[in-house]
């Protein structure tokens, strides 16, 4: 019993940190039909913000972070993104594609390719006894951490004048806009929400490796592109399901594979969503063309 | 004093020429009524007068300035409020919400609950409901409320596309007589109606459009007066 209680409380964790990196990509999704795989170089950037400031306190250090990939992801949508606005999905993600080799070639010449080592949150190493479980420290930052960010966005999304406008805007950009709703601001908005997931995720990760390279924000991205897929396209709250729903796949299929299959983990849960897919195509909580917030 | 002044307005869609060329403007306090059969180019007028499509060439002047290159949310701002003929009524938010967002057009600091109030006394009925999800609402009530939402923004022109389309007569009656309350208090409405009966009731100059171009420019109080055309459109004999 205390072994699978063990187990949620991993997956709870896990599936914390692709909530984040999902919901990243699911809000940018929803407003402007944008899969940006460049989000998984905001997520790098992240990570090497923090070296930069290693100097630095650590809530210092995090702070100046999440401010220069926000300044990262501004910087996308006003360079980058905003002139292929209304463009077809392929035109969106052809430029995300090109930014994220772009980015990623300029932070290789930069860093060099070699893995770096970075220590972050080194103190929350240690583990509590809760309940007769031992919970590292740091799997509970995570859980709180984004808990308060998921609840936050729903606040801000639900109760705020601008979280209206994005919600309208990702239902109907064109009849958002003739109201009034200003395309740039709640574009901006999103690409600036979308950053600080990226960073508070890149925190985590780093906290979680303790490795830096600049093609890390690859493997991220798909699990995040997964967990859209898998919750039900067009959903934030359903991207965040599809987050965990994977991360508790993963967990479990990791805690109780023989060994001899262990190897398989991945390919088993990438089965396991196959078949989630087959009889939900549209995801466990998607519907057929809903893309809302 | 001249609100809007299109000129020679082309819209074309890919090699199809929707608009060949329209011109006509609205004064303050007219109500002024686009008519004619599907495919004239009507819908396409009224989305370039909003900025929802590019126009190939011709311009739109605001209160004497040129718009022809404004975002369709500048253009609210500047006091035009649009209905599509969809309503565009925003399902997944509350019909509060809807309302509101209109808000957005208002100038920073101005009271949006205000506005709400003025706008539910035209549509009471919405009133004890905003906070139900707009998907709930019927045909007639999406309507009322995207016209309520439109005068939340606190318009200088209304602009109406196909508002009785897909609405039962009864609902129709309440929908015009709303709409002639509004004329009455001075509002500026700009409207495309393919019930020829009801527009020329509620307008008082009529635009005939047929293909992309504009046919004839009649006043109702005249059309009324000729016995052929009340035949012939109204129906009346």
């Amino acid at each position: 019993m205390s072994a699978v209680a063990q187990n949620l409380v991993n997956a709870l964790s896990l599936g914390s940190l692709y909530a984040l990196i999902a919901l990243g990509i699911a809000l940018l999704f929803s407003i402007m039909g944008l899969i940006n795989f460049a989000h998984g170089e905001l997520i790098m950037i992240g990570g090497y913000a923090l070296l930069w400031f290693a100097a630095l306190p650590f809530a210092l250090a995090a702070v100046l972070a999440v401010a220069v990939v926000i300044g990262c992801g501004l910087a996308m949508e006003r360079l980058a993104f905003r002139s292929v606005r209304g463009a077809s999905g392929e035109t969106l993600l052809m430029t995300s594609f090109a930014l994220s080799l772009f980015i990623q070639g300029g932070v290789l010449l930069f860093e060099g390719a070699n893995p770096k080592s970075a220590d972050v949150l080194g103190s929350l190493g240690a583990s509590v006894e809760v309940a007769g479980l031992s919970i590292g420290k740091l799997d509970i930052t995570i859980i709180g951490v984004t808990a308060v960010l998921l609840l936050g966005l729903a606040w801000f999304l639900r109760r705020t004048s601008l979280g209206v406008q994005m919600r309208a805007a990702a239902e109907d950009f064109r009849m958002a806009r003739a109201l009034g709703v200003r395309a740039n601001l709640v574009v901006a908005t999103a690409f600036g929400v979308s950053g600080a997931f990226a960073a508070i995720a890149a925190i985590f990760l780093v906290a979680s490796t303790g490795t830096l390279t600049p093609s890390m924000g690859l493997s991220p991205v798909l699990v995040g592109f997964v967990a859209i897929m898998l919750g039900g396209l067009g959903r934030l709250w359903a991207a965040a399901l599809g987050a965990y729903v994977l991360a508790l796949l993963s967990v479990m299929l990791q805690a109780y594979l023989p060994d001899g299959v262990a190897p398989y983990r991945d390919a088993l849960v990438y089965l396991g969503i196959v078949v989630i897919l087959v009889f939900r195509p549209h995801g466990i909580a998607g519907r057929p063309g809903a893309v809302r917030v | 004093m001249t609100l809007l002044e299109v000129s020679g307005l082309h819209v074309s869609y890919g090699p199809i020429d929707a608009v060949k060329g329209v011109s006509l403007s609205v004064e303050r306090g007219d109500v002024v009524a686009i008519v004619g059969p599907n495919g004239a180019g009507k819908s396409s007028t009224m989305l370039a007068i909003q900025g929802l499509v590019r126009t190939r060439s011709g311009s739109v002047r605001w209160r004497g300035t040129d718009i022809t290159g404004w975002t369709p949310e500048r253009r609210a701002r500047a006091g035009i409020s649009f209905v599509p003929e969809s309503r565009g009524v925003f399902r997944t938010l509350s019909i509060g919400e809807n309302l509101r967002l209109a808000g957005c057009a208002l100038a920073t600091g101005a009271d949006v609950s205000e506005r709400v109030q003025l706008a539910l006394r035209h549509f009471p009925a919405l009133a004890d409901r905003l906070s139900e999800r707009a998907a709930v609402l019927s045909g007639g009530e999406c309507q009322q409320l995207a016209i309520g939402r439109a005068l939340v923004a606190a318009p200088e022109l209304l602009v109406l596309d196909e508002p009785s389309l897909g609405l039962a007569p009864v609902v129709l009656d309440e929908l015009f007589a709303a709409l002639a309350a509004l004329r009455d208090e001075g509002l500026t409405i700009l409207l495309v109606e393919q019930n020829v009966a009801r527009a020329v009731k509620l307008a008082d100059h009529l635009f005939s459009l047929r293909g992309g171009v504009i046919e004839r420019v009649d006043e109702p109080d005249e059309l009324l007066r000729n016995p052929s055309y009340r035949a012939k459109h109204l129906g009346m004999g």
